[in-house]
């Protein structure tokens, strides 16, 4: 990890409207008398997910629905990077210490919720605490849009700040997504050297005309040269020792690809087979590769075209499956094994397709395990657990203003950009472990429940099942079930994964 | 919610004095009137409020004691005479006529009573009745669905006066329902009368309820007068009608048949002369102990169950004790009075004539009807009732919210306190839960009760497709009927079953010639036997089939008309049972029969109908997480399958940030359509997926 900027906390604390430090103060003395509360944020070890939102691309991609906003004028992009740089390390520094959740709760003019009342009976919003104990830090994601294009000294601010104000874990993963050809040799090294050890390449596809379909901005030998230079600038190794608590992690690379596609009419290169894109692919040597079915989102250029009837997309149900069964298939015999719908690991040589890959995407477990992340920057989700005067810990999902104008303004009056603040009740977070876990090869867990749900007991998981409805999918080979020690665990078989939504609508109460 | 007055009239403007003899619970703009200005009421005439709820009766008895015999003493019978001021003990039974009209749907029946009406003076005609603008409408049918169909559902009494050869007459029309499904209500209506006037339309002639209406008329042994109505239509062609009416209802020669346009009142007079002359004076006994036969109640919100009766014997009056004789209740007569056509009371009602009691009855189902009445004490003969009304369909009533069976079991109770011909019995479905069987006269009276529950009560219910009664007879001879599907010996029990039947209907119906074919065609896909065809006249066939009655309740009336462009028209009467070779098709999704879907069909027609139904079910049942086998079983073999695949993929690709709140929303959506479900063992299907197959 690198040494940290001096000069970025200083500016930060003057352009809070309150040091965290001094709220602190003024909580402990008025709490001083009373019963402690549980505060797994001040818990020495409470572990934290850290997701940086970079919302600029150069180009847009036809089927993106994701936040993402064209990339301003060069002249424009150096004062830009400085204003994002500064606004996303002031967002994350109050939140870091649940000030931005405090401050939108109790004190912004826009906010929805309403005032807390002494009536127990109208379940007021709970009031969070001021923190400052320092978080365990265990990754940190750039995501985006093409967090590639940001600047490393960003990055590298971020993570500064974090090793600042929080404990980074020793085996931290931190991950920067981008595209083929905005990933240049010397920016790779600076990333390095700020501290990242996971580059995640989004390829889609080898093949030309499809990309440019696409409206991607990079070719297929973009995509080569880019994985080729993350190999090299990274000294990456194809079987990487696995993490462990005690020492860093090793380097590794991700590709994104997808399926079911639409592919363009003639052109001098055909299309390739669902197999040869997958072997060319893996041919990267990724350590993980997502691979994701085309999802047509309402408001895209593709979704326009499709309706329009300009372009075709196969989305017959015996394809999609099809395809789905054949990636883990190609992939599998390439090496890889599917941990979640659409995520695939490479496991060490000699390991059976069923066992557990060390290269699985640390951030991303984490959050579908049920763990706290911060968000930061237009538009990002949070998921925090928050001390709060009167209810103990409470759950939080926290959205960022979604345009980044707005949001830039937004963290330029309150030092943050928080647009929402609301409580997810015990069920809401019992359904979202459901939801996630489901979609993952280790399925959710009561103990899952009761480490990240506040308040929740082992029998949590089962209170909120149609246990009946559970049944029936293990019977029908859907489900899987192992109850031990008065809690359970439940996962998805192949099965079952592929109809994860319909059958999560049927056994959550 | 909305009071149910079956009976309330548009009222019609009355004089004052006349006024005050109208019961208040039909006439409520006037007795609010009546009751704000109580002094001048009670100077004008003291018999004022006329039902118990705002008078107390003592009071009331004494008042009508003095003002009407000082009114009606002095009525000269030579004079003009008012039926609002009429003394009735000035018509003996000789001077009495009952008589109905019975006529094919639209061939004018309830326009020839409101000129009967117009003419006796009972009604204001539209130019003498001040404020009043337009023409009486069916002023007899006070059901908003009779208004509707045009048709009359419940029987209707209108009493008249009429000069004749320098006499006053007292004319009581009882107005019947027309439609065959009513046919028990028609004759509990022409065991009051002596007469009737059959009505056949001049341009359209004999039509197959003509036919059906005639006999019932014969069989109670009336006096038929036929009558050529609307012959004013650029279409009516009198004497060729004439010669069917003749043919087909076998009408004597000397027989003279009226032509009149009831519409223009053409002949309309002069049939009232005819009715004096032609039809038979009741033949009761004044000076005997009072009887009366029952022929029909209703239930009226303010004074509870109004009794209409024919006083077959003797005299009842106000405050008299009279018991039943199928009850053995007693009750005081709290009020009487004939319908003129609305409730007019009166001191006393005589041997002979037609008219209403109030006997202060809480439930319709005290008033058997054919019940007699006689003073209590008396030993009097009991006039021969009537058969319980017999239901000829059945059908499962639920509430589409199953949380709403309360709701649905009041509006049941309150529309059978004014219908008892409905017959009502609990029943529980394991896809429906709990609701009522109920049994009906026929399919118009199923439409029309659905459509009162709906109407007048807001209930939203199901009513699954209808049945008709199965007679089973075990082996030792023992029977049962049964009118759920749902309890059909199924095979398995078969080898106790002797013979199975199923009620017959003999079918008239009337055609051009050119629709034989299909006419022939459509009755042997049900499963008919033709008895008879004949030429009705130069271009018109009337033909006599047998038919299953369960082959005639859902389409059949729908086919006749498609058929034939709406020509023919179709008319039947109940002949018994019959053994047929009939099974019981369950329907089973995943292995488990759905009791609501459940039929009973002739062996002949399990292929086609197990076809039909699993097909539907497959059309509406969504694809779930598993595989949903629908089949089909008759005997305990399976006769017809279907399969919705289950869904294979069904998982969004992406789950990242804003993702999670898009699946949380669509696990929301989720839980809320399951709430929408039904569930039939591990099958969801929607609720009016499921709905639709259960109607048809």
């Amino acid at each position: 990890m690198r040494h940290p900027h001096p000069h970025t906390l200083a500016s930060l604390r003057m352009r809070l409207p309150r040091s965290p430090s001094t709220h602190a103060k003024r909580r402990s003395t008025t709490l001083s008398h009373q019963k402690p509360i549980p505060n797994p944020i001040e818990a020495p070890q409470h572990p934290m997910a850290v997701y940086v939102h970079w919302p600029w691309c150069t180009q847009i991609c036809t089927f993106c629905n994701f936040n993402k906003y064209l990339k301003p004028s060069a002249q424009e992009s150096d004062s830009l990077a400085t204003k994002m740089k500064d606004a996303i390390l002031s967002e994350l520094a109050m939140t870091l210490t649940g000030a931005d959740v405090a401050d939108y709760l109790r004190y912004t003019p826009k906010r929805p919720l309403r005032r807390p009342s002494r009536d127990a009976d109208e379940s007021p919003t709970p009031v969070p605490l001021p923190t400052s104990t320092p978080l365990t830090i265990k990754s940190v994601y750039f995501g985006g849009g093409t967090p590639s294009l940001a600047p490393a000294h960003i990055v590298a601010g971020v993570l500064d700040l974090l090793s600042r104000m929080c404990r980074i874990a020793t085996d931290v993963e931190v991950t920067v997504e981008g595209n083929p050809g905005t990933f240049p040799r010397a920016h790779l090294a600076t990333l390095r050297a700020a501290g990242v050890n996971r580059i995640s390449l989004g390829a889609q596809t080898f093949h030309d005309g499809t990309l440019a379909m696409l409206n991607r901005n990079h070719t297929v030998s973009d995509t080569l040269h880019t994985a080729e230079d993350v190999w090299s600038v990274f000294d990456m190794v194809e079987h990487p020792r696995p993490p462990s608590a005690s020492s860093p992690r090793a380097p590794v690379l991700s590709v994104d690809m997808m399926t079911n596609l639409p592919r363009p009419q003639g052109g001098d290169v055909p299309s390739p087979t669902l197999e040869a894109e997958l072997a060319a692919a893996a041919a990267l040597r990724p350590h993980h590769m997502s691979v994701y079915e085309l999802t047509l989102e309402r408001g895209t250029k593709l979704w326009e075209e499709v309706e329009r009837g300009t372009v075709d997309v196969d989305r017959g149900e015996d394809v999609r499956i099809r395809t789905w069964e054949a990636v883990a298939k190609h992939l599998g015999s390439h090496g890889y094994t599917r941990y979640e719908v659409s995520s695939y690991a490479k496991l060490p040589s000699g390991a059976s397709l069923t066992s557990s890959s060390p290269y699985e995407c640390g951030h991303n477990n984490w959050t579908w395990r049920g763990g706290d992340y911060i968000g930061v920057g237009p538009g990002a989700h949070g998921r925090v657990t928050v001390p709060t005067e009167r209810d103990g810990a409470v759950r939080f999902r926290t959205y960022r203003t979604l345009d980044p104008a707005g949001w830039l303004r937004d963290v330029g009056t309150s030092g943050h950009g928080t647009r929402l603040v609301t409580p997810l009740s015990r069920a809401t977070s019992v359904h979202e472990l459901i939801v996630l876990g489901l979609r993952t090869s280790r399925g959710v867990s009561s103990d899952d429940v009761v480490a990240f749900v506040p308040t929740a007991g082992a029998h949590i998981l089962a209170d909120h099942l149609d246990l009946a409805a559970v049944r029936r999918c293990v019977e029908g080979g859907l489900l899987v079930v192992d109850e031990k020690d008065g809690g359970m665990t439940i996962r998805c078989t192949e099965k079952g994964l592929a109809v994860g939504d319909g059958l999560v609508g049927e056994i959550v109460k | 919610m909305r009071v149910l007055q079956p009976r309330t009239r548009i009222p019609t403007p009355v004089n004052l004095k006349s006024a005050h003899d109208t019961p208040h619970f039909l006439r409520r703009g006037l007795a609010l009137r009546s009751m704000a200005t109580p002094t001048t009421r009670t100077l004008a005439c003291p018999n004022g409020p006329l039902f118990s709820s705002w008078a107390t009766k003592s009071n009331n008895l004494a008042s009508i004691g003095t003002c009407t015999a000082q009114r009606w003493s002095s009525t000269n019978v030579d004079g003009p005479m008012d039926i609002k001021s009429v003394d009735l003990s000035q018509f003996p039974p000789e001077r009495v006529r009952n008589f109905s009209i019975i006529a094919h749907i639209d061939h004018g029946k309830s326009t020839l009573a409101d000129r009967l009406l117009e003419i006796t003076g009972t009604i204001p005609t539209p130019s003498s009745a001040p404020g009043s603008s337009g023409r009486n409408q069916q002023v007899l049918d006070k059901l908003k669905v009779e208004r509707e169909r045009g048709i009359t559902v419940k029987a209707q009494t209108a009493s008249m006066l009429h000069k004749f050869g320098g006499k006053w007459y007292l004319l009581n029309l009882i107005d019947t329902p027309g439609h065959v499904d009513f046919a028990y209500e028609v004759s509990r209506s022409l065991a009051a009368s002596q007469g009737s006037l059959l009505l056949v339309d001049a341009s359209q002639g004999v039509q197959a309820q003509t036919v059906a209406n005639y006999h019932l008329a014969k069989a109670n042994n009336l006096t038929i007068i036929p009558v050529l109505n609307k012959i004013d239509l650029p279409g009516a062609d009198p004497d060729s009608v004439e010669d069917s009416v003749r043919m087909v209802l076998e009408i004597a020669e000397d027989m003279e048949i009226p032509r009149i346009s009831a519409k223009k009142g053409e002949g309309v007079e002069a049939l009232l002369d005819l009715i004096i002359e032609k039809l038979p004076a009741p033949t009761s006994k004044l000076t005997s102990s009072f009887r009366s036969l029952l022929f029909d109640n209703w239930y009226d919100t303010y004074v509870g169950v109004v009794c209409l009766v024919a006083v077959i014997d003797g005299k009842v009056g106000k405050g008299d004790k009279i018991a039943s004789a199928g009850t053995g209740l007693k009750y005081e007569v709290s009020q009487v009075g004939i319908m003129a056509p609305d409730p007019m009371p009166l001191l006393a009602l005589h041997a002979g004539q037609v008219g209403y009691l109030i006997l202060g009855m809480k439930s319709s189902h005290e008033a058997r009807v054919g019940d007699t009445f006689y003073h209590h004490g008396q030993d009097v003969d009991v006039l021969p009732g009537f058969q319980p009304a017999k239901s000829m369909l059945f059908a499962g009533v639920y509430p589409v919210d199953s949380t709403e069976f309360e709701k649905l079991s009041e509006a049941i109770n309150r529309l059978t306190l004014n219908d008892s011909s409905v017959s009502v019995a609990r029943e529980t479905s394991a896809a429906l839960g709990q609701g009522f069987r109920l049994g009906f006269l026929g399919t118009l009276h199923m439409d029309v009760f659905r459509q009162r529950l709906e109407e007048e009560y807001g209930a939203t219910a199901i009513l699954s497709s209808p049945v008709v009664p199965y007679k089973i007879i075990r082996k030792g001879g023992s029977e049962q009927i049964i009118n759920n599907p749902a309890a059909f010996p199924d095979h398995s029990e078969r080898a106790n079953v002797d013979d199975i039947q199923e009620p017959m209907v003999r079918a008239t119906l009337i055609f051009p010639e050119e629709y034989l074919g299909e006419m022939m065609q459509l009755c042997g896909d049900h499963r008919g036997e033709q008895e008879d065809y004949t030429y009705l006249d130069d271009t018109r066939i009337i033909m006599k089939y047998r038919l299953p009655m369960g082959e005639i309740l859902t389409d059949f009336y729908d086919e006749l008309k498609s058929l034939s462009s709406g020509y023919a028209t179709f008319d039947y009467d109940d002949i018994g049972y019959q053994s047929s070779d009939l099974v019981r098709m369950n329907v089973l999704l995943n292995s488990k029969p759905v009791d609501v879907l459940s039929s009973v069909l002739h062996r002949s027609q399990a292929e086609r109908a197990s076809k039909i139904i699993t097909k539907r079910l497959k059309d509406v049942i969504d694809r779930q997480l598993f595989e949903v086998v629908i089949q089909a079983e008759v005997a305990g073999k399976i006769i017809a399958r279907e399969t919705v695949s289950a869904l294979r993929k069904n998982v969004t690709a992406k789950c990242y940030g804003g993702d999670i709140t898009r699946k949380m929303k669509l696990l929301e959506k989720q839980k809320e359509g399951k709430k929408k479900m039904r569930a039939i063992g591990n099958v969801k299907l929607s609720q009016e997926a499921f709905l639709s197959i259960v109607k048809k």
